[in-house]
């Protein structure tokens, strides 16, 4: 059964997307076409950053607009992607004369609405680029990663672009950085309990009270195994295991992590599986130089989390380490 | 009328389904330009172009449970069927319908439905399903 303070079901991503606004007055505007946009757009003399993709996300996509990451969110429904005149709005608007970089995540109907998108910016003389993310790394292997979703992975490629962009680079060094990190990313979630579709109720997901779920997507949609549960330290070694070797990542070297809680798990679990992931990469020679830990991605009250990890050099960790002033991340 | 149609059903905020019928109609309303009558080859000429151009962004075939499913073997019924209309149409959904059914034996490649994997078999792609209710309300419009 849902059990959501909502109003009408129709309207969930308008009214979401006014409370963002309401919310976030001298970070972001709303505008036609469900464009989240960055206030200080106008005064960029950079390359700019756009993405695209559906709400029920919270606080993801939309929730990283403003200086350093992301220029304008263009919204679609619940889980489903805007349209392609939306986003080519997007495009033209966030053109600051430095070019746009096009960030995708790669999910159908995503995917979809940017091919679409990219034609008709190509037509219309626009000077864009585009970086898909596709880093969960259970749903094909590495050197098929088309067919790997986008995970929470977008986030931080979003804060690199920024980092990047802020630096003053041109929009094709923006786009082979932001490139270069999204190949080196893996994600892979774990999951304990479903959630509910907020428009139609149905359930997302169903887990036993002592099963959890490798390898769940962003919308509860399953594959991945159903196994019993274990400890937040063993869990985060497994996981962890299998990050590392789709990476092969050796000792010595300096990744970022991102525990991306999915909605209901609380950020002490967060926490007790973040100082997992440390203390089992201390054993392995490897250290974290970057992280967040918390809600970054949701699906609904989905509970259980994606762990990420991206290989970090100096270069990358100086675009990290620059400013950035989101509604639902600071630096 | 349909050109303009597929670029607002383009624009609906649809996720996949949004770009996938916005091509399909927009295809439908080009197969059509310059048409005076609705006659068999008018159908068959938007059909034909519909196919067209879902070609330019899906390379989904029939038996990966998607709308192709669907819209592949009627634009093969326009194309090979000789009644005149409206049986034409009639023909057209018989063989949307029976691409629909077939769906349900197949396992998804595209979509999210696709990391189902094998528990996809035995339910109709909803695709396919609602791609039939239209060409259907082809049908049965034109039969009115």
């Amino acid at each position: 059964m849902m059990k959501k303070f909502i109003n009408d079901p129709s309207n969930l991503t308008q009214e979401l997307l006014e409370g963002l606004a309401l919310a976030n007055k001298e970070i972001i505007e709303l505008i036609d076409g469900n464009l989240v946009v960055n206030k200080k757009l106008k005064d960029a003399d950079r390359v700019t950053v756009v993405t695209l993709g559906g709400t029920g996300h919270e606080p993801a996509l939309q929730g990283f607009v403003g200086e350093g990451m992301v220029d304008i969110a263009v919204c679609g429904d619940i889980f489903a992607a805007p349209g392609p005149e939306s986003c080519l709005e997007a495009l033209k608007l966030a053109d600051k004369g430095k070019g746009v970089l096009f960030v995708v995540l790669n999910h159908a109907g995503d995917m979809l609405t940017a091919n679409l998108t990219m034609k008709a910016a190509k037509k219309e003389g626009i000077n864009v680029k585009k970086v898909v993310t596709q880093e969960d790394i259970t749903t094909a292997p590495r050197d098929d990663a088309d067919n790997r979703r986008g995970f929470v992975g977008c986030v931080p490629a979003y804060k690199i672009a920024g980092g990047a962009a802020a630096q003053g680079k041109s929009l094709e060094e923006v786009a082979s950085i932001t490139q270069k990190f999204a190949d080196n990313m893996g994600a892979i979630s774990v999951s304990l309990t479903g959630a509910t579709h907020p428009v139609t109720g149905g359930e997302l997901a169903v887990l036993a009270d002592d099963e959890m779920g490798i390898g769940m997507g962003q919308h509860g949609e399953g594959g991945g195994n159903k196994v019993p549960i274990k400890s937040a330290d063993e869990t985060v070694a497994l996981l962890m295991d299998e990050l590392l070797k789709d990476l092969s990542i050796k000792s010595g070297e300096k990744l970022m992590c991102v525990v991306n809680g999915c909605g209901a798990t609380t950020l002490m679990e967060m926490l007790i599986s973040y100082r997992a992931a440390v203390k089992y990469l201390e054993t392995k020679g490897i250290e974290i130089v970057a992280n967040i830990v918390g809600e970054i991605l949701t699906v609904q009250e989905t509970g259980g989390y994606q762990l990420f990890i991206a290989r970090m050099d100096d270069e990358l960790l100086s675009y990290w380490n620059e400013p950035c002033y989101t509604p639902y991340f600071k630096k | 009328m349909f050109e303009n149609l597929g670029k607002d059903i383009m624009n609906v905020n649809g996720g996949s389904a949004g770009p996938l019928y916005g091509t399909i109609i927009g295809g439908f309303g080009e197969g059509l330009e310059g048409v005076k009558e609705a006659d068999e080859d008018a159908i068959k000429s938007m059909f034909a172009a519909g196919l067209e151009n879902i070609g330019y962004i899906s390379t989904a075939k029939v038996g990966d449970k998607t709308l192709m499913d669907t819209l592949i073997p009627a634009c093969e019924r326009a194309q090979s069927s000789d009644s005149p209309l409206p049986q034409l149409l009639a023909d057209i959904a018989d063989a949307a319908y029976e691409g629909a059914e077939h769906s349900k034996e197949c396992q998804a490649k595209f979509g999210r439905a696709r990391f189902h994997k094998e528990a996809t078999i035995g339910t109709m792609d909803a695709g396919a399903y609602s791609l039939y209710c239209l060409i259907k309300g082809f049908s049965s419009a034109f039969n009115k």
